[in-house]
C-alpha cells in the first residue's frame, strides 16, 4: 500500500521515538543520570522518558489532523 | 474501612448496576448487540471502554509494587501506554472495516475467512480463551487483595472476589457489550481520578510537592532514578521484552479486538484512539513519585503490591479513599467484565455457531453468549479462589500466549504472500516455544517467555508462507483494505 509523505513522516518519528526511549540509548542517558540526577529539578531519566513520550503523542495527534487517508470514514454505501 | 467508605462502596456499585439496567433496556436482544453494540460507541465511550479494559488491577497493585521495588525502570510502561492508541488506530480500522464489508464480529470469524481455513480459526478461539480465563481470575485475584487490604483482614479474599464476580457477572449478563462499555465509561473516569488525584495528594500530604519527593527519593535510594534499579532488575532485556509483549499481546486479547469493531465510524475510532493514548499515559504521571516515595513513607512493606491502596488509606480523608479505593475495584472490574464478555461471545459465535447449530438465530446466540458468561464467570470463581501464582507470573503467561498469534493475525490484513500453512505453524510453533522458555527452560538469555514465541511464530511465519500457496480471499481482504485506505 502506497503511503503519503505525511503518513510516512507520521511512522518516522514514531519509530524515533522508539529507539530514543530504548536501549542502548535510555542505558546511556541513564548513566549521564547517575552524575546529573536532576534536570530543572525533575530526574533525568523521567524527563527524557515522558519528553519522548509527548513528541509520540503529539505526533499522532499531527497525524489525525494532516494525513489525508486517515480523515476517511465509510458507510454502507462506500467512502464518505 | 468505617461504615461511609462501605456506603460509598454500596452506592458506586448500585450506580453501576443502574447503567447496565439503563443499557439493557436499549439492548436488542440479538448477538451483534451483544458482541459489538451493534457498532454503535461514540467517541467518549469507546475512548473510555477501550482505556479502562486495558488497564487491569496491575494498575492499582503491580504497577506501585514494581515501581516500590524497582524505581524509575517502570516508565519503559510509557510505551504501552501510549502507543496502544496509535495501534488501536492503525489495525483497528482495517477491522473495523472489514466487521462493515464482510461481517466480522469476532478474530476468529476474520481468520477462518481471510484463511479459507476453519481450523485456524477453531485453534485461535481455543487459545484466545485459555489465555484469557485465568486473566479474568486474576482481576478476581486482584479484587480480593483489595477488599482484604482495606477492610484490614475484616473482609476476607474469598467473599471480596465472589462479591467481584457475582457484579460482573450480572453487568455482562444484563447490557452485553453496551452495558459493559458504559458501566467501563464510569468506571474509566473513576480509576483517572483515583490514580491521579491520589497520587497527587499523597505526595503533597507528605514532600509539598512532587518534585520535592523526587529530590527525597534520590537523598534516601538514588539507585531509584537510574537503571537497572536497586536490585538489578530492569536490564536492557527485561526492558524490550516488557515493552513488545505486553504491547503487541494486549492488542490480541479478543476483549480488545472486539472494540475495533464496536465503534459507530472511523471517525469515532480515530478519536477514541488519540484520547486512550493521552488517558493512558495522563493517569499514571504521578505514581512513579509515589511508588518511590512508598519507601521513604513505608519502608520495608512484605507485600509491595499494595503499597498504592496502603499510602491512600494512610494519608487522604476516608471519602476520598473510599472513591479511590471505587476506582481500584473499578479498574479489575471493567478488565474482568469486557474479559468475560468477549469470552461468552467466542463461545457463542466462533463454537456454538460455527460448529453446534449452524442454523442458530441471533437470538438464540445471543442466549448462548449469556448462559456461556454465567459458566465461565463460575469457572474463574474456581480458579481465583484457588489463588494460581503471582498477578505479574500470569499477566505475563496469558499476554505471551496471545502474542504469539500476532503474526498470522496481522499478516492477514497487511502480506499478501501469507498463507494457512504459515499461519498454522506460526501459531502452533509460537505457542510451543512459548511454553518451553516459561516451563522447561525459563526466560533464555533474559528475555521473557512471550517475546521468544512471538520471534519464533513470526520466523516460521515467513519461511512457511514462502514457501507455499496463499489462497484467494486473502489477497481479495488485503487489495480491499488497501484500496479503501490508499493514499489519495
Amino acid at each position: 500500500m502506497k503511503l503519503s509523505t505525511n503518513e510516512k513522516a507520521v511512522y518516522a518519528i514514531f519509530l524515533l521515538v522508539l529507539i530514543m526511549v530504548n536501549p542502548p540509548i535510555v542505558n546511556i542517558v541513564s548513566d549521564y543520570a547517575k552524575t546529573h540526577p536532576f534536570v530543572l529539578g525533575w530526574p533525568t531519566l523521567l524527563v527524557w522518558l515522558n519528553a519522548w513520550y509527548i513528541i509520540a503523542l503529539i505526533d499522532f495527534l499531527v497525524g489525525v489532523l494532516t494525513i489525508r487517508s486517515w480523515k476517511k470514514d465509510y458507510n454502507e454505501e462506500g467512502t464518505l | 474501612m468505617n461504615n461511609t467508605g462501605l456506603m460509598i462502596l454500596a452506592l458506586y456499585t448500585l450506580s453501576l448496576f443502574g447503567i447496565a439496567f439503563y443499557a439493557s433496556r436499549q439492548d436488542k436482544k440479538n448477538i451483534k448487540d451483544f458482541a459489538t453494540a451493534g457498532s454503535s460507541l461514540g467517541v467518549f465511550v469507546l475512548t473510555l471502554t477501550f482505556s479502562a479494559t486495558y488497564h487491569s488491577s496491575y494498575a492499582f497493585l503491580g504497577a506501585g509494587g514494581f515501581i516500590y521495588n524497582n524505581g524509575i525502570g517502570w516508565w519503559v510502561n510509557g510505551i504501552w501506554t501510549v502507543f496502544p492508541g496509535l495501534l488501536f488506530w492503525v489495525i483497528g480500522r482495517r477491522f473495523w472495516y472489514l466487521g462493515k464489508t464482510r461481517g466480522y464480529m469476532s478474530m476468529s470469524q476474520y481468520i477462518s475467512d481471510v484463511y479459507e481455513n476453519r481450523t485456524i480459526g477453531l485453534i485461535v478461539t481455543i487459545i484466545a480463551m485459555i489465555f484469557t480465563v485465568p486473566y479474568v481470575a486474576m482481576q478476581a485475584i486482584g479484587s480480593g487483595y483489595i477488599f482484604q487490604t482495606i477492610s484490614g483482614g475484616r473482609l476476607k479474599y474469598e467473599v471480596g472476589t465472589i462479591i467481584f464476580f457475582a457484579i460482573m457477572i450480572i453487568l455482562v449478563w444484563m447490557g452485553g457489550m453496551k452495558g459493559v462499555a458504559l458501566t467501563d465509561a464510569a468506571q474509566g473516569v473513576f480509576m483517572w481520578i483515583g490514580m491521579v488525584i491520589g497520587s497527587y495528594l499523597i505526595l503533597k500530604t507528605n514532600f509539598g510537592s512532587v518534585a520535592a519527593a523526587y529530590q527525597n527519593v534520590y537523598q534516601e535510594v538514588p539507585s531509584l532514578l537510574t537503571l537497572p534499579g536497586p536490585n538489578g532488575v530492569v536490564t536492557a532485556t527485561d526492558w524490550i521484552s516488557r515493552w513488545t509483549v505486553i504491547t503487541i499481546g494486549m492488542m490480541m486479547f479478543p476483549h480488545v479486538t472486539l472494540r475495533f469493531f464496536a465503534g459507530k465510524s472511523l471517525k469515532v475510532l480515530k478519536w477514541s484512539s488519540v484520547f486512550s493514548s493521552v488517558y493512558l499515559t495522563s493517569i499514571y504521571i504521578f505514581l512513579p513519585a509515589t511508588g518511590m516515595a512508598g519507601n521513604i513513607l513505608m519502608p520495608g512493606l512484605e507485600s509491595p503490591d499494595t503499597i498504592f491502596p496502603e499510602l491512600l488509606l494512610k494519608y487522604t480523608p476516608i471519602v476520598f479513599a473510599s472513591l479511590v479505593i471505587s476506582g481500584a475495584l473499578a479498574a479489575s472490574m471493567s478488565t474482568g467484565d469486557s474479559q468475560l464478555h468477549a469470552v461468552s461471545t467466542m463461545v457463542s459465535t466462533d463454537i456454538y455457531k460455527t460448529y453446534i447449530n449452524k442454523s442458530a438465530d441471533d437470538y438464540t446466540q445471543y442466549k448462548i453468549a449469556r448462559l456461556a458468561t454465567l459458566a465461565f464467570g463460575f469457572c474463574s470463581v474456581i480458579v481465583a479462589l484457588m489463588r494460581p501464582g503471582l498477578i505479574s507470573d500470569i499477566l505475563a503467561l496469558a499476554n505471551g500466549g496471545v502474542a504469539a498469534l500476532a503474526p498470522a493475525m496481522l499478516g492477514g490484513i497487511y502480506w499478501k504472500k501469507t498463507t494457512p500453512a504459515g499461519a498454522l505453524s506460526s501459531i502452533l510453533v509460537g505457542e510451543a516455544v512459548m511454553l518451553f522458555t516459561t516451563f522447561v527452560i525459563p526466560n533464555p538469555l533474559g528475555l521473557m517467555a512471550g517475546l521468544w514465541g512471538l520471534m519464533a511464530a513470526l520466523i516460521i511465519f515467513i519461511a512457511v508462507s514462502a514457501a507455499t500457496r496463499p489462497v484467494k480471499t486473502t489477497s481479495e481482504v488485503i487489495d480491499s483494505l488497501n484500496h479503501f485506505f490508499a493514499a489519495e
